[in-house]
């Protein structure tokens, strides 16, 4: 390992540049764009019968020839989707009905607003909508499968049944080593010796590529145009430069750090252009863009500052993509996260810390930066130095949110658990939040769906019946005042629970099977290990790995539910199931002394007190063992997350009150491994003992603790070095994730009652980062409420 | 044994080194005007009705075997408690759902004490913190102390008490083989005032320094700066030039007025005349005391600011 400059980088300035491109990108308004859509529709109207595949890859492809593009003269990284920054692109392929019932509202809805054009309005609902009626993948998933998805939507979520797939770490260092010309021409190789049937799917692939390369050459021209009209000299020479990178990478490896951050970059917009889909994740960027790196500066081409000016050039490109969702969406996924998920530092294939200088001038691009792109992760060993754990602790304290932390002590025997080798886990990347990913050869799936175990106990202590709609709607097991002692609850319990997962896996299966006949995708199989080898398209199960995740959600509420019914009605006879039952039906109306006795009386999991936090960690495990019992359509396994994202929100909505004093409707706990909000009282060492109780091991999909700390704690060096023996603490309890909002409560308060003064606030909303003031009111408040550690 | 405390607080950060946890005893011998725990005064559990959080439910109105409680009589408060008939037996307390009806502290073994103090044993040896007894003060309920100290040191972890030295030397004195760190307050050099302010004098506490620094313990000197009381010019330099006597290599920390225990002495009904007009020193003023105290050659315990890089986030 080559010497670490802390001092030089320590020293290093924000460069005025990016303050100015920063501004200008916040400033321009975001739009709804069907310039994809239009062009992707006319290509299908004018080439109907061909194979699906072909069809993609054909139309990918004109959109890369035709699509508007843009170049700012400031700009030194540059490439996008769409000639507006951050706009909200339509997506035909995979669904627009929701499209068409919101488009009028996307300026007005409250959460990730756009502005829509209305010349725009009427091109897709003539020319655009009505050709995708009854084929988009939103449409045929709703005709095979739509009736049963609803039917279960309560208890079991089931996602990816309108866009791409995403949630996927591409391989970029074989994209950086080899160059889109020799991947093009590798695949047409083996088109040539293919098997007759197998030939279509690599033509898709090397039509795609061709596109690729065809689109990144236009910026190269696009550049040179613009340096011939362009009379000063620092921008004329910066176009001229950007213009001999993109004609050379267009085709060739890179061998500069400049050229292989643009060469990366390009690849994240093709694989968005293709499947506009939410996360792709470059990854482990700090080591396979090192090689570049170390050898400018070796050779004198590139200092430290010329470096991190490049660096935050594309930290600001990573926020120039977003991705629009549904309104019902934007409330699970709040902030439109794209999740460009860049993990810095942890374990390298020798099994010793790889933290370089590239990780620590990605965390000062992110102290410089500040905004919600990319999703910052670091990975923390007990390897890792003291040097990268206190730089992580001092930009944590920083307040955006960033970086999220990772530990590889917990999560590299938990990927293994799951048949995942030693050489692949140790090299794990993270995608969209927090999802666990092998690097360039998976398609996890991570977001396969949400598994309501809040909701499934509600229906068990009530004959399976909603105690918001009164419908029946899961299975009659009984209810609490039947089950004659704990024992027996539990055992409804899991009944009601098996129940719903046998349904839920059933149509996961459907929805991934729709995938592969509607969307594959040939660049992005060209872009993952294995799909090339086994000729499958990565949605087909061409990856090297194929797993399918699902959330249980939430330990925190169904431990502190449970531990209510076992202490105050079995245990103790406090009151009884009669009057339980009662309470939550009229929803604690009238029995707020009920309330608060579960409330205050009985112990809550997140408080360090075993025999809560037990029952939280059992019902994680008899989850996680039922989904071992799956094999998902691509033939691999099913795993569990412990995570919600900002779905807690919308999901407590699903839920009627509970046993834990929690009303009808409020939000779950937040996070996934999180106590119930203002439950735990403890401290945060209590909290990470609780959370350590559940098993690292089952949470393979991807777990997500959030802690608040007052920014307080990180003014002082003492407050820093203390900071970081708790996260190396963190590390030996074998915690996989922790994520911190470093922000005061007032501070929070202002920026929600005095929004335009605090535009560019950041804060962690559950896995992910986003802008303060463009979240819905319900989760600004739910985020306040969150507790908060600091002062002793 | 069994001892009275306040509670256990865990992550804490200003009681020592590191990470630690802090036992609060309950009982202190001084009556400091200023005292930031004043339900660690008193060594006997007193009731507490938290207006705020009484539902109104009246669930405790039966539980009174000594007719204590008045409730829903009056105006102002819902509940009100008669401390002269109250026996602190803790009917009401149990009944009450929310927790209004609370006492200012609780019995605990020194078995479960120490059990507590010790279950972030991990983020202690990460941070090479460890467990502090504070108050009240841990002289009042010295054999507790003692017990739960020695148990903690069986685990080998660092231990600080951090008491007002006022006390019996021999009952001191038998803290030295426990404790890693002392951390003493000091209060007002003048004695007439000293009394004044704390309702004792300060011979026994000089004394007491005296002869724990002279046994070469840790220590670490605080004083706590309340506004024209202790934070005068002359007042902590007549402190410095008795510590720099005593312990001329002595690390003295200046604790700024914290306003917050206003709300305490709220809650328990007592007066808060004494704190009109206060407010934390300001940084010069602090910056000032701090060099009279370092002109008298001590080294004085500043904060060292963190490294701040560069900042954009935020606004």
């Amino acid at each position: 390992m080559e010497k670490i400059e802390l001092g030089e980088i320590g020293g290093l300035s924000c460069p005025p540049r990016i303050g100015v491109l920063k501004q200008r990108m916040l400033d321009e308004p975001r739009y709804l764009s069907i310039e994809q859509a239009k062009i992707v529709t006319d290509y299908y109207r004018a080439n109907p019968g061909k194979k699906r595949n072909i069809q993609r890859a054909e139309a990918l492809a004109l959109t890369l020839r035709r699509i508007e593009i843009r170049i700012d003269p400031m700009e030194l990284i540059v490439g996008n989707r769409s000639a507006g920054v951050r706009a909200g692109v339509v997506s035909p392929e995979a669904g627009i009905s929701w499209v068409d019932a919101e488009m009028e509202n996307l300026p007005e809805r409250p959460q990730d607003k756009f502005q829509v054009r209305a010349e725009d309005i009427t091109t897709f609902r003539n020319e655009i909508l009505p050709f995708w009626k009854g084929k988009s993948l939103e449409d045929m998933v709703k005709a095979r499968i739509g009736d049963e998805i609803a039917a279960i939507g309560k208890v079991a979520k089931i996602n990816q049944t309108d866009h791409s797939q995403g949630h996927i770490c591409p391989d970029t260092r074989r994209w950086l080593a080899i160059g889109p010309k020799a991947l093009r021409d590798e695949l047409t190789e083996r088109e040539r010796v293919a098997a007759p049937g197998k030939r279509d799917f690599f033509r898709g692939m090397v039509i795609a590529l061709q596109g690729a390369i065809d689109f990144i050459e236009r910026y190269a021209a696009l550049a040179r145009e613009l340096a011939s009209r362009e009379a000063e000299t620092a921008r004329r020479g910066n176009l001229e430069e950007i213009a001999r990178v993109c004609a050379k990478i267009a085709k060739e490896a890179p061998s500069t750090f400049r050229e292989a951050v643009q060469s990366m970059w390009f690849l994240f917009v093709l694989l968005h252009a293709e499947s506009n889909a939410s996360s792709f994740s470059p990854g482990r960027a700090d080591q396979y863009l090192y090689p570049y790196y170390r050898l400018d500066l070796r050779e004198g081409r590139l200092d430290r500052q010329g470096a991190l000016e490049i660096a935050e050039a594309l930290w600001l490109k990573f926020n120039q993509i977003v991705y629009l969702r549904n309104s019902s969406s934007a409330r699970y996924f709040a902030g439109f996260p794209i999740g460009f998920n860049v993990a810095i530092g942890g374990l390298g294939a020798d099994g010793e810390d790889a933290a370089n200088e590239l990780s620590y001038l990605f965390l000062k691009a992110q102290a410089h930066i500040g905004l919600p792109q990319p999703n910052l992760s670091a990975r923390l060993s007990e390897k890792s130095s003291e040097d990268f754990v206190r730089e992580c602790s001092r930009v944590i304290g920083l307040g955006s949110g960033m970086p999220q932390i990772f530990n590889d002590e917990g999560v590299i025997p938990a990927l293994m658990a799951r048949g995942i080798s030693r050489e692949h886990a140790i090299d794990y990347a993270i995608v969209g939040c927090v999802e666990l990913t092998t690097h360039g050869n998976a398609l996890g799936w991570s977001d396969a769906a949400m598994f309501n175990m809040v909701k499934a106990l509600e229906l068990t202590l009530n004959h399976g019946d909603c105690l918001l709609t009164g419908k029946r709607i899961g299975l009659d097991l009984g209810s609490l005042e039947e089950y004659r002692n704990y024992e027996e609850l539990e055992a409804a319990l899991k009944a009601q629970m098996d129940h719903f997962i046998t349904r839920m896996i059933k149509a996961c299966d459907v929805v991934d099977a729709l995938h592969a006949e509607i969307l594959p995708s040939p660049f992005l199989s060209a872009s993952i290990d294995g799909c090339a080898d086994k000729a499958l398209d990565v949605t087909a199960g061409g990856a090297r790995y194929n797993l399918s995740g699902i959330q249980a959600i939430q330990p925190a509420n169904l431990a502190d539910s449970l531990a209510a019914i076992k202490k105050c009605i079995y245990d103790d006879h406090v009151f009884s199931a009669t009057e339980a039952l009662a309470a939550l039906r009229k929803d604690w109306k009238d029995q707020e002394r009920l309330r608060q006795l579960v409330i205050n009386k009985v112990p809550k999991y997140g408080n360090d007190v075993e025999w809560v936090d037990a029952i939280a960690a059992r019902w994680v495990d008899y989850f996680a063992g039922k989904m071992a019992e799956f094999t998902n359509a691509r033939g691999g396994p099913y795993h569990t997350g412990l995570y919600t994202v900002s779905a807690h929100v919308p999901m407590g909505q699903n839920v009627g009150a509970s046993m834990d004093g929690r009303k009808a409707k409020d939000p779950l706990a937040d996070g996934g491994m999180s106590a119930m909000y203002g439950r735990d009282r403890n401290g945060p060492t209590a909290l990470l003992r609780s959370v350590s109780r559940i098993s690292s091991m089952e949470g393979s999909n991807g777990t997500l603790l959030n802690m608040k700390f007052l920014p307080e704690f990180f003014r002082t060096e003492e407050g820093v070095a203390k900071f970081s023996a708790f996260l190396r603490t963190f590390v030996k309890l074998r915690i996989n994730h922790v994520q911190f909002n470093v922000i005061r409560r007032e501070d929070l308060l202002a920026a929600k009652s005095r929004p335009q003064e605090w535009r560019g606030l950041t804060v962690r909303v559950a896995g992910y980062t986003a802008y303060f003031t463009e979240l819905a009111n319900d989760l600004q408040d739910e985020i306040i409420a969150r507790t908060s550690y600091g002062e002793a | 044994m069994e001892g009275t405390i306040i509670d256990i607080k865990r992550f804490t950060l200003h009681d020592g080194p590191g990470i630690r946890s802090t036992l609060f005893l309950k009982g202190c011998s001084l009556r400091c005007a200023w005292c930031q725990n004043p339900e660690g005064l008193d060594a006997a559990l007193r009731l507490w009705h938290l207006e705020r959080q009484c539902i109104k439910c009246r669930s405790c109105e039966a539980t009174c075997p000594v007719d204590a409680l008045r409730v829903g009589d009056e105006q102002d408060a819902f509940v009100i408690v008669n401390h002269d008939r109250c026996t602190a037996c803790g009917e009401c307390v149990e009944a009450c759902p929310t927790g209004a009806l609370a006492f200012d502290g609780r019995r605990i073994s020194a078995a479960e004490a120490a059990a507590t103090l010790l279950r972030d044993r991990e983020f202690y040896l990460q941070s090479g913190g460890g467990i502090t007894i504070s108050g009240g003060d841990p002289l009042v309920q010295h054999e507790f102390a003692l017990e739960v100290l020695g148990a903690c040191r069986k685990e080998d972890i660092h231990t600080a008490i951090e008491t007002c030295l006022f006390g019996d030397w021999q009952v001191l004195e038998g803290f030295i083989p426990l404790v890693d760190l002392f951390i003493v307050d000091l209060k007002i050099a003048d004695e007439t005032m000293h009394e004044e302010y704390t309702h004792r004098p300060n011979g026994q506490i000089w004394l007491n320094y005296a002869l724990l620094a002279d046994r070469g313990v840790d220590l670490l000197t605080r004083i706590p700066l309340i506004p024209g009381i202790t934070a005068t010019e002359s007042n902590i330099h007549a402190l410095a030039v008795s510590i720099s006597r005593t312990r001329p290599d002595a690390r003295v920390e200046l604790m700024n007025f914290n306003p917050l225990a206003v709300h305490k002495y709220e809650l328990m009904n007592r007066s808060v005349e004494f704190f009109a007009g206060m407010s934390p020193l300001r940084e010069a003023e602090v910056e000032t005391l701090m060099r009279v105290v370092e002109a008298e050659g001590l080294t004085v315990v500043r904060e060292q600011k963190a490294q701040r890089r560069v900042q954009e986030a935020g606004r």
